[in-house]
């Protein structure tokens, strides 16, 4: 029988994961709030669910895994609740608020970008341009076959940097 | 495998409109070919640090994370505990109520005192300590 889970585990998995769970989760869901919820669910099913022993490293591909799950997840109940099938959350802006008007512009521009696209490829984006995961592991992270994460990422790199031409 | 590969301005043109869609199949079996999209659609550093300030957690991430969990903790160990009270409470009525039931004996007549199943007075199941979904 696997031994029960103790809260020493629990506070090494946030302080560990917290800030690379966060990232995909706001990558994908968009307001802080929100992200905040989806980082809070993944620790508790990482820390119960763990695919290790207590204490063990836990895997950041299995874990950004759950992360993608539950941003997805949380983010259909929230478009459920709203009846708004394809849009994402405005970010109440809570994050960061020393942002300059230009700059606050530009970080607007870029998140209409992605919303132009789906929530896997906004994910791919945050594992391989932000975490710097390999495309070996994001493709067992998001369980996609390794070209199609190669062939979606390139599309999806292509929109973002075509929707902020004009700030370069 | 590819001896001979698309020509760069057909790989442009997939990538800036993701058409003609069969050339998709051709560049997941092409590592060269996806060599090339690599160097097309690398972003410039100053976008990938805009994409990391937009998605930059808060300073207080991990406190918030914390304090969050312990929050999310406590109400399932309040949930569980109303749910067993009210569950006895439910029990208790429904002996009162139903004419079959020997209060005393509960539920079901007969039963093996050495099964140490039988609810006892003031005492609540603890089973708060198993994630229970592992
Ligand atoms: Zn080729």
């Amino acid at each position: 029988m696997t031994p029960a889970p103790d809260a020493d585990d629990l506070r090494l998995v946030v302080d560990r994961h917290a800030a690379a769970v966060y990232r995909v989760a706001r990558s994908i869901v968009h307001d802080p709030a929100l992200a905040d919820d989806v980082v809070q669910e993944t620790m508790l099913k990482a820390w119960r669910n763990s695919p290790v022993e207590p204490g063990e490293e836990i895997p950041r591909n299995w874990l950004l895994k759950v992360a993608r799950n539950t941003a997805i997840s949380l983010l259909r109940t929230w478009r459920e609740d709203l009846h708004v099938p394809d849009t994402m959350p405005e970010s109440s802006g809570g994050a960061s608020t020393t942002r300059q008007v230009e700059g606050r512009a530009q970080l607007d521009e870029l998140w209409k970008a992605l919303e132009t696209l789906d929530e896997d490829a906004r994910a791919l984006i945050a594992l391989k341009e932000i975490d710097g995961l390999s495309y070996e592991e994001i493709a067992q992270a998001l369980e996609l076959p390794l070209p199609t994460v190669k062939t979606r990422l390139f599309r999806a790199r292509k929109v973002l940097k075509d929707a902020m031409k004009e700030w370069r | 495998m590819n001896a001979r590969h698309p020509k760069p301005q057909r790989l442009q043109r997939w990538l800036d409109t993701g058409e003609p869609r069969r050339l998709s199949r051709q560049i997941e079996h092409c590592v060269h070919c996806q060599e090339i999209l690599e160097e097309f659609s690398a972003l410039d550093e100053g976008l990938v640090v805009d994409l990391q300030a937009a998605t930059s957690s808060p300073v207080d991430l991990k406190e918030r994370t914390h304090g969050g969990v312990d929050l999310r903790l406590r109400n399932e160990a309040a949930f569980g505990s109303f749910v067993d009270l009210f569950a006895i409470g439910f029990d208790f009525a429904r002996t009162i109520l139903d004419p079959d039931l020997d209060p005393d004996l509960g539920p079901g007549t007969g039963p093996d005192p050495t099964s140490g199943d039988e609810p006892h007075d003031g005492e609540l199941p603890a089973d708060q300590s198993e994630g229970g979904e592992a």
